[in-house]
């Protein structure tokens, strides 16, 4: 284990948002590319919900396309996602298509968006990285939740909240905090790279981070890679892709996956981060590059979250994990097409790092407790010691079917999206010349906001002013 | 409220007024019977605003129930909307697993109940039931029960509706009394439907 722990010089982490396992990677099994995946199998007919006396089972999504409306993924509609058997007390999975028709208000479909699944053709940067690497097929979301509470998780190991929220709040173990301190004899280099507004800025508490030289803008990924020495480069890189709920102005396209969007976005932004991580061959070989996703985003998946707890800092006590998410660990230092059974939530990560950088202390007492309750670190996976070049990503045409633009008027739409804009206007009115030295799109945003709520004979009215809505309302 | 004021939220509702009718959207788009038989026709309606196009696809769905797919697509200034709506297609004489959730239990008893989707079967009839399962299951509905044993068929409940609400009640093996985990999650029967009205 040290010694391939000693092995390891980058680790790179890419968190996707919204997905379940079976809905991006259930199709491993099913297509016979990964047998061994816990993943769907046929007849599909035995992965299914019920409602209103029907079956709803699984099926292959046929197209691309942009969905109707994000799924429903509050931490009450994931409970009854999970659906605990009144008289079992076991959580079934069989409530997904119910939290459907309720949040639509609609008799659902026979084919159900929630219970929709990508095969390999549609995925094809993500089902290549699984095939290629290790994939994880027991990883599940710490929390089953929302965003921001798994992303507390995922990047501190601890939740002061339960639900999303506005302006947030993360303690002294954040991972940034936490890597500053763990060095010994001189500080673990880490950097993120951010495509678009980074989601670290919703945390006030590490602005000074979000506007350091550590945090750069995305295109300059590949370029470090390449050519940074190797005694200056990052030991630990955190890649972030456009968030939707984010304020968009630039002409980077939203391309975390979050539904309502066509994954074939995220799927284009995959290949080209796997292609940049990998292209300096000296340095990918002690690379360990992490692709997981925040939580299931409302998506059917079949295996019950296992019954590990967590009391969140509102008093929340959860019972159970969330659903599992898709995970890939992609590094010359696992098994090519190899699969990990192992127990992984979003903790697995930071144990990794205090393995690597603090051996034999642990990351906090919280990431301990998940651990002892056996939560594994990822370097469970890391078992070839053999070196192997980096396999090019197929280089197919992605296409994604698209009407473009969301317009500026519609304002955020959902409770992360707000909390983005809340961000966005914090830091532009207290830290007006950091965050545009940061952010410059963020000047024509806010213009392109204020514009909205002074329309003009000219405005086209292509989509409802919900900013000047709100305001008169206000 | 001062004149000038009400003049300002006057041309505001007009401002909002002439926005929302820019944008495509499709206010509902209903399909009736969502559930036909051979040669029945379906009926589309729907309240849209822009251009609007239909797009169909006929397709089987993963346990061979003949689906037709329509999408309403609404586009107006360069933005679209859209929406679909699936109809099963079935033989007239076509038999539907109707399954339920077991919820409670009475003594050595477990019982599964609930409504099957009105919405749906209401235009269908119940020529005859049967168990699929491999255990003996009374069925309740309409007013009406049956026994059902594994592999017999019961008429019992002829003529009624096929929606509405139905009672599945079970008797737990030893095995099952003895270990809850065992419990059957689900209770199922097969029933033989036509239309209502031919």
């Amino acid at each position: 284990m040290e010694n391939m722990l000693d092995k390891v010089k980058t680790v790179v982490l890419l968190m996707f948002e919204n997905r379940s396992f079976d809905h991006m990677l259930g199709h491993l099994s099913r297509q016979k590319i990964i047998p061994e995946v816990n993943g769907l199998k046929d007849p599909l007919t035995n992965f299914s919900n019920l409602y209103k006396g029907g079956s709803f089972p699984v099926y292959p999504i046929r197209e691309d396309v942009e969905m109707n409306t994000d799924l429903p993924h509050s931490k009450a509609e994931i409970n009854d996602q999970l659906k605990k058997h009144p008289l079992t007390g076991n959580i079934t999975m069989g409530g997904f298509v119910e939290a459907y028709a309720h949040s639509t208000r609609r008799d659902p479909n026979k084919e159900c968006e929630t219970m929709g699944f990508f095969e390999s053709s549609l995925v094809p940067a993500t089902s290549f990285l699984s095939r290629t690497f290790c994939t994880c097929d027991n990883w599940f979301c710490p929390l089953p939740t929302g965003t921001q509470p798994n992303r507390n998780m995922a990047f501190s190991g601890e939740s002061a909240i339960s639900e999303n929220g506005l302006l947030l709040k993360i303690g002294r173990n954040n991972i940034f905090d936490w890597l500053n301190r763990a060095g010994k004899e001189k500080k673990v280099r880490w950097r993120v790279y951010h495509s678009g507004m980074s989601f670290f800025t919703l945390y006030p508490s590490l602005l000074n981070h979000v506007f350091g030289s550590k945090f750069r803008r995305y295109d300059q990924l590949a370029r470090d890679i390449m050519y940074e020495r190797e005694d200056d480069a990052p030991e630990v890189i955190v890649v972030e892709p456009a968030y939707k709920d984010a304020p968009h102005i630039t002409p980077v396209r939203a391309n975390d996956n979050h539904p309502p969007l066509a994954v074939g976005w995220g799927e284009e932004f995959l290949r080209r981060t796997y292609e940049a991580i990998s292209c300096n061959p000296k340095k990918w070989e002690r690379t360990v590059f992490v692709v997981y996703y925040d939580e299931h985003g409302g998506f059917y998946d079949h295996v019950a979250p296992p019954k590990i707890g967590y009391k969140a800092g509102d008093g929340f006590q959860f019972e159970n994990m969330g659903p599992r998410i898709p995970a890939i660990i992609s590094s010359p230092l696992v098994k090519s097409g190899s699969v990990c059974h192992e127990l992984f939530d979003h903790t697995s990560v930071l144990q990794f790092l205090a393995e690597k950088f603090t051996p034999g202390q642990d990351y906090s007492e919280s990431v301990k407790e998940r651990r002892l309750a056996g939560v594994k670190s990822i370097s469970v996976a890391l078992n070839n010691n053999i070196p192997w070049p980096a396999p090019p990503p197929p280089a197919d045409k992605i296409s994604v079917p698209v009407v473009l633009g969301s317009n500026i008027l519609e304002g955020p739409q959902t409770e992360v999206a707000q909390a983005f804009e809340t961000a966005a206007r914090y830091i532009l009115k207290d830290y007006p010349d950091k965050a545009t030295r940061k952010y410059p799109e963020l000047v024509h945003w806010e213009v392109s906001t204020e514009n909205a709520l002074n329309p003009t004979l000219y405005t086209s009215g292509e989509v409802k002013n919900t900013r000047l809505i709100k305001q008169s309302n206000g | 409220m001062p004149f000038s004021n009400c003049i300002r939220l006057l041309c505001t509702i007009l401002i909002l007024l002439t926005i929302s009718s820019c944008k495509p959207s499709i206010s509902y788009f209903r399909v009736s019977p969502l559930v036909i038989t051979g040669d029945q026709k379906v009926s589309l309606e729907w309240d849209a605003k822009g251009t609007p196009a239909m797009e169909f696809n006929e397709h089987m769905s993963v346990d061979s129930v003949q689906l037709l797919e329509y999408t309403l697509i609404v586009t107006k200034a360069g933005k679209e909307a859209r929406r679909t709506m699936q109809v099963q297609k079935m033989r007239s004489d076509a038999s539907i697993e109707i399954t339920f959730a077991t919820n409670k239990m009475e003594g050595d008893t477990v019982i599964a109940s609930g409504e099957n989707n009105n919405n749906q079967w209401a235009g269908f009839q119940i020529v005859s039931v049967s168990s699929p399962m491999q255990r003996e299951v009374a069925v309740s509905h309409s007013g009406r029960s049956a026994t059902l044993n594994p592999g017999s068929s019961s008429s019992s409940l002829s003529g009624t509706n096929a929606g509405g609400e139905w009672i599945f009640k079970t008797k737990l093996t030893e095995s099952e009394k003895s270990d809850r985990t065992k419990i059957p999650q689900e209770l199922k029967i097969r029933a033989v439907i036509k239309p209502s009205t031919p």
